[in-house]
C-alpha cells in the first residue's frame, strides 16, 4: 500500500528536480510498485495525482473511462472535477481521444500577469520516453542543449508554443511513460522539433 | 437511505454495532484496504449568525479510512481518535456506493438505531430544559 507522507514526500522531490532539470528523465518506479490499485491510467499518474492534488485545487481528466477515474481521483484526494478552461491540473491519458486532447490544452488556462502561476499544468502519458519523435530543448536548467524523444500529439509542439508564446503566462507540461520515466517542461524551456 | 442521515446516526454510535454492520459485508465480499486509518487535522468551517461571514473556527483531529470493494471507493472519517470505528464506517460506505444488495439490511439496523437516538436526544434535552431557570420567579417580592 502506498505511504501517503514517505511515498508522495520522495516522489515530489523527484517531481522538483524534473521541473528544475527540463527534458532530463527521472524514474518513479520505486514509488509507484506500492500502488496496488487497479486503475485506467499509470500507476504514476496515480502517484502524481496524490502529489498534487488535494480538496484545494480542481483538476480534469481526458480518458474513455472518464466516470470511474473521476470517481477514483476525487475519491482518493478529495479534488473537484472542473472545466478545462477551469482546471488546475488536466490529465491527459494515454488512450484519451487525440482531438479531446488537442482541446484541453487549447482551453487550459494561461494565467495572468498578475497571477502567471493561476496556469494549468498538463499530465501527458506517453507510450515511451525513449522513442519517437526528436525534440531539441534549450533554455534554464539546460546546460547546452538536451535531445528527447517522444511520441505524443500530431503539433503538440506547435500548441504548446501557441499557449506559451506571452511569457510569463503559459502552462507547464509533465510527461510519465510506462516504465514510470518522468520528464517536465516547464514554460521557460525552449522547445524545437527535429527529425520528424 | 441517503449518506448524510446514515452518517450521522453511524459516527454516533458505538464499535460493536459498526463492527456488526460491516461484518455483513466483510464476510461476503473481497474488501481491500487502500488507506489505512490515520489520523489528520480538519478546519471547521462556520459561518457567523451576525454578518453570514464564513470563518475557521479551529481546528479538529479526525480519523480517516479508505476501502476499495471492487471498484468502488469507500471513505470512512469522524471525529476523534477512533482507528477501528473510521475502518467500519468506510465498509459500510463502500457497500452503499457499491449498492450491494445488503444495504436493504443495512438500512433496517441503521433506522432502529436512528430512534434509539433520537428518544435519548430528547430524554437528555428535556433534563437540560428542566435545569431552565424561571425568570418569573425572581420578579416576586421577598415577603418578610
Amino acid at each position: 500500500m502506498i505511504d501517503l507522507v514517505q511515498d508522495t514526500a520522495k516522489s515530489y522531490r523527484k517531481l522538483l528536480d524534473s521541473f528544475s532539470r527540463p527534458g532530463e528523465i527521472f524514474s518513479l518506479a520505486d514509488y509507484t510498485k506500492n500502488i496496488d490499485i487497479e486503475t485506467p491510467f499509470f500507476d504514476s499518474t496515480l502517484l502524481i495525482s496524490y502529489i498534487l492534488l488535494d480538496g484545494e485545487v480542481s483538476y480534469n481528466i481526458v480518458n474513455p473511462k472518464v466516470r470511474e477515474s473521476k470517481d477514483l481521483i476525487s475519491r482518493l484526494t478529495y479534488s473537484n472535477l472542473k472545466s478545462f478552461e477551469q482546471s488546475d491540473y488536466i490529465f491527459l491519458t494515454l488512450h484519451g481521444d487525440q482531438e479531446l486532447k488537442k482541446e484541453a490544452i487549447l482551453q487550459s488556462k494561461v494565467g495572468s500577469f498578475e497571477n502567471p502561476h493561476k496556469s494549468a499544468t498538463i499530465i501527458c502519458e506517453v507510450e515511451s520516453l525513449f522513442e519517437g519523435d526528436s525534440y531539441i530543448f534549450k533554455g534554464p536548467g539546460i546546460k547546452t542543449q538536451n535531445k528527447i524523444q517522444l511520441n505524443f500529439l500530431n503539433d503538440w509542439l506547435k500548441i504548446r508554443n501557441f499557449k506559451n508564446k506571452e511569457f510569463p503566462l503559459g502552462i507547464d507540461m509533465i510527461f510519465i511513460d510506462r516504465e514510470d520515466n518522468l520528464m517536465s517542461i516547464p514554460r521557460t524551456t525552449e522547445t524545437k522539433g527535429c527529425n520528424k | 437511505m441517503n449518506r448524510k442521515r446514515r452518517t450521522e446516526v453511524l459516527v454516533k454510535s458505538d464499535l460493536s454495532f459498526l463492527k456488526k454492520l460491516s461484518a455483513l459485508i466483510i464476510d461476503k465480499y473481497e474488501v481491500k484496504e487502500i488507506e489505512t486509518p490515520n489520523n489528520g487535522l480538519v478546519m471547521i468551517k462556520m459561518r457567523d449568525s451576525a454578518k453570514k461571514n464564513l470563518f475557521y473556527l479551529g481546528e479538529i483531529l479526525v480519523t480517516e479510512c479508505k476501502v476499495m470493494i471492487g471498484k468502488v471507493i469507500g471513505l470512512g472519517i469522524l471525529k476523534g481518535d477512533y482507528k477501528e470505528k473510521s475502518y467500519h464506517l468506510a465498509v459500510i460506505d463502500a457497500a452503499y456506493n457499491a449498492s450491494l444488495e445488503e444495504i436493504n439490511l443495512l438500512d433496517e439496523y441503521i433506522e432502529a438505531i436512528e430512534s434509539e437516538l433520537k428518544s435519548q436526544y430528547t430524554k437528555d434535552i428535556n433534563n437540560i430544559l428542566k435545569t431552565k431557570v424561571d425568570f418569573n420567579t425572581l420578579d416576586e417580592e421577598v415577603k418578610a
